[in-house]
């Protein structure tokens, strides 16, 4: 999907799939493409009558004609475009879906080869180091380290086990080291694959709830405008004037709202295209447009809002020790540590004081439950170790002065003390911090200025929770909070009549992922949360979850962006046609014409031609999407309605007068 | 009874003359009142319409918004009424404007004002004779019928600018990227059906009733062409937004009274009912409460947005009525 939007091979697909959805059955699902169809087969039956009859007309009828089918064309391309580009990602899933062979485990322990397709669910299968998984399933004995590159990109590999979070694998990934016992929880044609695959290609996609009230006022307006259109010559019969029938047909395509018409489908097939794009799947379109109503999003603070790992932030002495003694001895405890945690001391430690050198390590402690410290016995007999605060306050032989002060000073700040001694002799604290992502705060904010309630989830106590949500700048947070405290949440929320948006991945993050209106879980996760969240990221990046609300909005505002310079262009029509046709017959009304067409069969003839390629012209909008800024609602319509409002007014009075030019200079009028 | 005619916006006088009679209308004075009495209960609905909803600045946002559209249509009246352009080539004195048809009481501002009040507010009572008056200022009276929402009669006129106040908020809402809300109410596909099917009744009915008076009644117009187009158009549009005043230039027939009162049926309760339903779905809708990514209907923005929502829209469908009329006629003078 990278080599390009537009690459070849879509283009050309789409240019077949377009034709095909020229159909009149396909059409009719977009009434206002439907009443430009139907004008168009009345429009060439007239120009075939004109060419039959050498009627001088004849040139001028099949212009029109043409122009007619190429409104819907464009429109249809638009929509074969967009479901194109869902195809090719589509595409390089079902490379995925190979075909394998499975060891299927009887319960009585026998073990039979057979086809992946023929797995059903509650099936058990062995898999080995190197096979692929045949199917969705659940780990129930083993573990191991799956390739999951296939579907996610992430290059490295991920480890599945049995009991807790991780038990859940997806058909297609490979198993790397180990072997696994998979119970198979999918039916063939309904794993997370296939079902990816036809949310992509948009073989399931229907219309969403606002699409489909946006299509019944686009509908409305085209009805009454074919109630105008068909009476129009029985109203100008009065005056003793009647237009000419092809001429009412094109006044019909360009007053219908055919540029929102036209491009409708294509923007809400785009826009789940973007959120694919992104590596996130969309259970429906809905989802998407859910997102951009959002006003609460709940984030975990672990690993979502702060990079999840603690690390070291200042090292500060005991008693009568130095900065430089804290600073060796820390190092010196953390040499053999390869945690983040300890790999950041170590860092911190050689930034402060650069001649830092490896000791030589005689025996290396491992942090354990129990004992709750770590560190190194060194070849000089000399045993340096760091630890929680409790353990070691028991361990040194005395505590020096100003140690407690020391440990709540940093506990308060909402970070973690870890006591270094050397040899027993308490010799400072490191500072351990959980720090907030880079740009994290100006990605809050900008939700802030979207005016979308910020909730951050910690298991954390109070104070470490409220120093991160300060620092971060979250607008509300909830401390020691189990992950089944998550739904309580939501639904405070949902009462209040907010649209709350949410990530998980643990089973117990279920309910909440169902109960939330936009639910985003992580491909890492379990089973139970993918299947009860509306979208499932990929690459399981918490943080994406404010892209998608970016995405919905983004979406909708093209949707009206669209909608309002569809309407608004009309204007200029009214103003180039109606003085057009009566011309002749009521010069008074040619008077209307203000920038001065050169004849009215020209200025008709331009008008249609501008209706007919604002939509190809506009297929790049539908599909990019407008330009979109995180701003609040008054900003950001003041800018909308002035570029696509004040825009849609003034462009097709230039336009069509470009084309009216271009129009006379290569003779298209008789 | 004047003042029930007036207050109630119905329009109908006790006297042929309506309010040229001056036992209705006796001086200047009495005219600005009843003026004033038009409208009084049409935008006190909006302010109440405003307290009731908890802000009423709502209220007043839409009393400006009609405000500046019903002050376009009072310059245009009194520019187009201050002479007759039929007579400019002629020996008249025009110092006292058109004033073939007004009562010289009132004289042409008093009268362009009064016509303004009255079509837009839905009253229907005249002082003057409408089909005498200039091309430009005849265009302006029907304009104000076909919008129907400038004040608009008294509960109509309420109801109809909430339609437009829907279909606003639905068509420009979209763009801040949210679904359309309106008072903390997601305006959803029902709803929506609705509020565009009230919106189309309108024209409509206006429509295939002129086509259908232009194909039956051509000869009871007292006038050929633009002029006679229009009065056939007024009428219609008189009884669709139960105006009620009258162009004239119209001879009576039981085909123009029989179509008349159903457009005028049709066009009355057949919105009420519509927007009933749209009235008893927003009831039982949850409140989203209000933040600053929702777009707000009680500033100015708003104003300008409805303004320019009610004129596009109206403009897309009346503008070959009043083509073929008015304003054809009006174009025929420049």
């Amino acid at each position: 999907m990278s080599n390009g939007v537009y690459s070849r091979k879509i283009l050309v697909d789409a240019f077949a799939d377009s034709i095909k959805k020229l159909s009149p059955r396909h059409v009719i699902g977009n009434p206002v493409m439907f009443v430009v169809e139907v004008s168009f087969f009345f429009a060439l039956i007239l120009a075939i009558g004109a060419w039959i009859f050498g009627s001088s007309v004849a040139l001028f009828n099949t212009e029109i004609s043409i122009l007619l089918l190429l409104t819907v064309w464009f429109s249809t391309f638009a929509e074969a475009l967009s479901e194109g580009r869902g195809r090719a990602q589509a595409e390089s899933l079902r490379k995925t879906r190979k075909e394998v062979r499975a060891q299927k485990i009887a319960d009585d322990g026998t073990i039979t080869e057979v086809d992946s397709s023929e797995l059903v669910k509650g099936d058990r299968v062995i898999v080995r180091a190197g096979d692929t998984i045949p199917n969705d399933g659940d780990v129930i004995k083993g573990s191991g380290s799956v390739d999951e590159s296939a579907i996610t990109g992430e290059s490295a590999p991920v480890i599945r086990e049995s009991g807790g979070d991780f038990t859940s694998v997806t058909g297609g990934t490979t198993l790397l080291s180990d072997e696994l016992l998979i119970e198979i929880t999918a039916n063939p044609g309904e794993s997370f694959l296939d079902r990816m695959i036809a949310l992509v290609e948009g073989a399931t996609r229907q219309k969403t709830p606002n699409e489909l009230a946006l299509t019944t006022v686009l509908a409305g307006f085209t009805w009454i405008l074919t109630v105008i259109i068909i009476t129009f010559n029985t109203l100008g019969s009065f005056l003793g004037v009647t237009s000419d029938i092809t001429v009412l047909y094109g006044l019909l395509a360009c007053l219908a709202p055919t540029t929102i018409g036209g491009l409708l489908p294509a923007i809400g097939i785009a826009g789940m295209d973007r959120v694919t794009q992104f590596n996130v799947i969309a259970t429906s379109g809905r989802a998407v447009e859910a997102a951009g109503d959002v006003t609460t999003i709940i984030l975990d603070k672990t690993g979502t809002i702060t990079i999840g790992n603690r690390l070291a932030e200042e090292f500060i002495p005991l008693g009568d020790k130095t900065e430089a003694d804290v600073t060796r001895a820390s190092f010196l405890s953390s040499v053999c540590d390869e945690t983040p945690e300890g790999r950041s001391i170590v860092a911190l430690a050689q930034k402060l004081i650069p001649d830092l050198t490896r000791p030589d390590v005689k025996n290396v402690v491992e942090f354990s439950a129990s004992t709750k410290m770590s560190g190194v016995d060194l070849a000089d007999g000399r045993e340096v170790r760091k630890g929680a605060f409790d353990v070691m306050s028991d361990y040194v032989r005395y505590v020096p002065q100003g140690f407690r002060e020391v440990i709540d000073g940093i506990a308060q700040r909402g970070a973690t003390p870890l006591v270094v001694s050397v040899d027993r002799e308490p010799i400072g604290v490191i500072h351990l911090k959980d720090t907030v992502k880079p740009g994290m705060r100006e990605r809050l904010q900008e939700l802030r200025d979207m005016g979308i309630k910020t909730i951050m989830v910690t298991g954390d106590n109070r104070l470490t929770a409220a120093t991160i949500a300060a620092e971060a700048g979250v607008d509300d947070y909830v401390a020691e909070s189990k992950p089944e405290d998550k739904i309580k949440i939501v639904e405070a929320e949902q009462k209040q009549g907010k649209i709350v948006a949410m990530t998980g991945d643990g089973t117990n993050d279920a309910p909440a992922l169902a109960q939330a209106d936009v639910g985003l879980a992580m491909n890492s996760g379990t089973q139970a949360a993918k299947e009860a969240a509306n979208m499932i990221d990929l690459d399981s990046d918490p943080t994406k979850l404010i892209d998608v609300v970016g995405i919905g909005k983004q979406l909708l505002m093209t949707r009206g962006s669209i909608t309002t310079f569809s309407v608004v262009t009309d204007f200029a029509k009214y103003f180039t046609i109606l003085p057009a046709i009566f011309a002749v017959a009521l010069p008074a009304i040619g008077k209307l014409d203000f920038i001065n067409l050169q004849s009215p069969h020209s200025a008709i003839l331009a008008a249609v031609i501008f209706n007919t390629f604002v939509i190809l012209a506009l297929i790049p909008l539908a599909m990019r999407g407008v330009k979109y800024k995180p701003k609040d609602a008054t900003s950001t319509l003041i800018r909308n309605v002035a570029v696509y409002g004040v825009g849609g007014l003034l462009t097709p009075f230039i336009a069509i007068k470009a084309i009216d030019l271009l129009v006379n200079y290569l003779h298209l009028v008789g | 009874m004047e003042s029930v005619k007036m207050l109630g916006s119905n329009g109908g006088g006790y006297y042929g003359q309506n309010s040229a009679n001056p036992y209705e209308n006796p001086t200047p004075a009495t005219n600005a009142v009843e003026i004033l009495l038009m409208i009084l209960i049409a935008s006190g609905f909006i302010y109440a319409y405003g307290t009731m909803v908890g802000n009423t600045k709502e209220g007043w946002v839409l009393i400006c918004a009609v405000l500046v559209i019903l002050s376009a249509a009072l310059v245009i009246n009194m520019i187009s009424e201050s002479s007759n352009p039929a007579l400019s080539g002629l020996a008249v004195n025009q110092s006292a404007g058109n004033m073939e048809g007004k009562e010289v009481r009132f004289g042409d501002v008093s009268s362009a004002q009064f016509g303004a009040w009255t079509t837009a507010g839905a009253v229907g009572a005249v002082t003057s004779m409408h089909d005498s008056w200039g091309p430009w200022g005849a265009t302006s009276l029907q304009a104000m019928m076909m919008l129907n929402c400038v004040f608009g009669g008294v509960g109509c006129g309420m109801i109809n600018i909430l339609i437009f106040v829907i279909l606003s908020v639905f068509i420009v809402g979209l763009m801040v990227g949210r679904t359309p809300q309106y008072l903390g109410r997601k305006i959803e596909g029902y709803e929506t059906k609705l509020t565009v099917f009230s919106f189309l009744i309108h024209p409509f009915l206006v429509f295939t009733f002129t086509t259908l008076g232009v194909l039956f009644a051509a000869s009871q117009t007292l006038n050929p062409g633009f002029q006679g187009f229009a009065e056939l158009a007024y009428a219609y549009l008189s009884a669709a937004a139960n105006n009620g005043s009258a162009f004239a230039g119209l001879s009576v027939s039981p085909f123009l009274n029989y179509s008349m009162a159903l457009v005028f049926a049709v066009g009355r309760y057949g919105t009420f009912i519509l927007m009933l339903f749209v009235a008893e779905v927003f009831l039982h809708k949850k409140i989203v409460p209000f933040d600053i990514g929702t777009m707000r209907t009680d500033t100015w923005i708003f104003g300008a947005v409805f303004i320019g929502v009610v004129v596009i829209l109206n403009l897309l469908t009346f503008f070959p009525l009043l083509i073929f009329g008015s304003l054809g006629q009006a174009l025929a003078t420049i």
